[in-house]
């Protein structure tokens, strides 16, 4: 037996669209885990954002019988608008190096993926697949080895420290095969990003981020954002590399099973190169998440 | 040198990038930011491309637009054992054709469908998975049939054509518009088909390897 019926996220900050969406006519609709909504500019500068019963082309919405009103609060960041239903559990995180003068802020769109949010943000807590998945760009064979790396809580948030891999093509700009710097920062269940060492030429850490908007438990939105300290390279070329980068993990994705990350039997025997993924789960398990995840009954 | 204006999770683009592959030709990438950037309608790639598609093919002063169109173009300007493109065959050059306009309907059906989930952009036409399983429905039994008479391809005798090059992005991609296609079985040891020609390369969304199993196997 497993739970069928998780509660809502409440209390998360959840990216969900663009400014530039929300100042369409009709403002920015969407779905947040079973739920439609619409954000429209306020007229001062701000947002407004409530739940809506009807979906943008005319069909009705899911709605979740009995489930207690939920307030929703909007704000906008890092080029996305973010929306929390109910009381905040946590402020939205800080990336200052989005405003920096020597980062170079490079859009990539969202992409709608059949699975569960957290499997994706495993998955991007993932040193292991690159050889395998992004054969040529981020790994590959015979430089397969995940050399070990620190794991550790910080102010409510989940890092990996002094990860190492050996990358073909670790950016756009990159011309040359170089041993790359990997952080990790899990800034939510949802929400998480890197920091990996720039190519060479460049000085300082690139910022690539994926925040996901669940659609439901098995289905999520993946906004993707990056913080480049390439100054040359075009748009369009940074862009396609991101999305293909993804595009390579999403049938990954959408073929595990189960769709849902399941959270129990963490004891089995892992290899290193897991540490990050098992830290993530059990993370999880702490705040008793259950919105993706799959708990066997015991 | 040719240029193939692209985005690498657009069909019609890996179309032409898959046949540039194949044909073992130096080519000359270059992306387009439609998607968040919507670069299809800057003036400058209007000049290109009138109605803001991809792909766009540019090999000396030619410029085209339409995959199939770059394709065939591909076959009988580079393709030096015709294969391809079989021109000189008018029966065999008429099925391929024939097969470029189902590649059309899949296009118009699966890949909105995908497009309309992945991106939301656009919106798939009503009924559109009940057509896209018809059509699926149809070229599996068609395989099925060819593959009773020895053939592995959908028009050609021996060697693979474009009508394969045409259908294969928007087949093999059918799951990621939510179609399953493991009830197809002709299709899926097609699939496996085209994997396995030298110099094939993938595409995000469909992996290059795939366990298949020929007829008779």
């Amino acid at each position: 037996m497993t739970d069928q019926d998780a509660p809502f996220p409440s209390g998360e900050w959840i990216a969900v669209g663009t400014p530039q969406e929300a100042r369409q006519p009709g403002g920015l609709s969407g779905l947040l885990a079973g739920r439609m909504f619409c954000v429209v500019p306020d007229g001062a500068d701000g947002l407004h954002a409530r739940w809506t019963q009807t979906r943008p082309d005319g069909s009705s919405a899911t709605t979740v019988p009995g489930s207690p009103a939920l307030s929703l609060a909007a704000q906008q960041a890092y080029g996305l608008i973010w929306l929390c239903a109910g009381p905040a559990r946590v402020p939205l995180f800080s990336l200052p190096e989005y405003g920096m003068a020597d980062g170079r802020v490079v859009p990539c769109g969202a992409l709608s993926v059949r699975t569960s949010p957290l499997r994706a943000v495993e998955n991007f807590l993932d040193l292991g697949h690159f050889p395998y998945v992004h054969t040529g760009i981020l790994g590959n064979e015979p430089f397969t080895e995940v050399k070990a790396y620190r794991t550790s809580l910080e102010n409510g948030e989940l890092w990996a420290r002094d990860c190492l891999f050996r990358q073909p093509k670790s950016a756009p700009g990159a011309t040359e095969p170089a041993e790359v710097g990997y952080r990790y920062r899990v800034v939510s269940p949802l929400n998480v990003l890197l920091y990996k060492s720039a190519p060479a030429g460049q000085e300082g850490d690139d910022v690539i981020c994926l925040f996901t908007q669940p659609l439901s438990e098995t289905s999520f939105r993946a906004h993707l954002l990056m913080v480049l300290k390439d100054q040359t390279s075009p748009m369009a070329g940074m862009v396609a590399f991101q999305q293909l980068i993804f595009g390579q993990d999403k049938p990954i994705l959408e073929n595990q099973r189960p769709a849902r990350l399941p959270l129990t039997g963490l004891t089995e025997k892992s290899v290193r190169a897991d540490a990050m993924s098992l830290a993530y789960r059990r993370w999880l398990v702490e705040l008793n998440w259950r919105y993706g995840a799959q708990y066997e009954r015991g | 040198m040719i240029r193939l204006y692209d985005h690498p999770l657009v069909e019609d683009c890996y179309k032409v990038r898959l046949f540039l592959d194949l044909l073992g030709l130096d080519y000359e990438l270059m992306p387009v930011d439609i998607f968040p950037g919507r670069e299809q309608d800057s003036p400058a790639f209007r000049q290109l491309s009138p109605l803001g598609e991809l792909p766009v093919l540019a090999d000396g002063d030619l410029v085209l637009t339409k995959s199939q169109a770059c394709l065939t173009y591909l076959a009988l300007r580079h393709d030096r054992d015709g294969a391809w493109f079989p021109a000189g065959n008018a029966a065999a050059a008429g099925a391929v054709t024939g097969w470029f306009a189902v590649a059309d309907q899949l296009a118009g059906t699966l890949g909105t469908g995908r497009r309309a989930f992945t991106f939301e952009t656009g919106r798939a036409p009503p009924g559109w998975q009940a057509e896209a399983r018809r059509l699926l429905e149809y070229c599996d039994a068609w395989l099925w049939h060819r593959e009773r008479q020895g053939h592995l391809w959908f028009a050609t005798a021996g060697l693979p054509s474009l009508a394969d090059l045409a259908l294969f992005p928007h087949i093999a991609l059918a799951p990621e518009a939510g179609i399953n296609l493991t009830g197809w079985r002709a299709l899926s040891r097609w699939t496996g088909r085209v994997k396995a020609l030298p110099r094939f390369s993938p595409m995000p969304g469909i992996l290059s390897t795939s366990s298949h199993q020929e007829p008779g196997a």
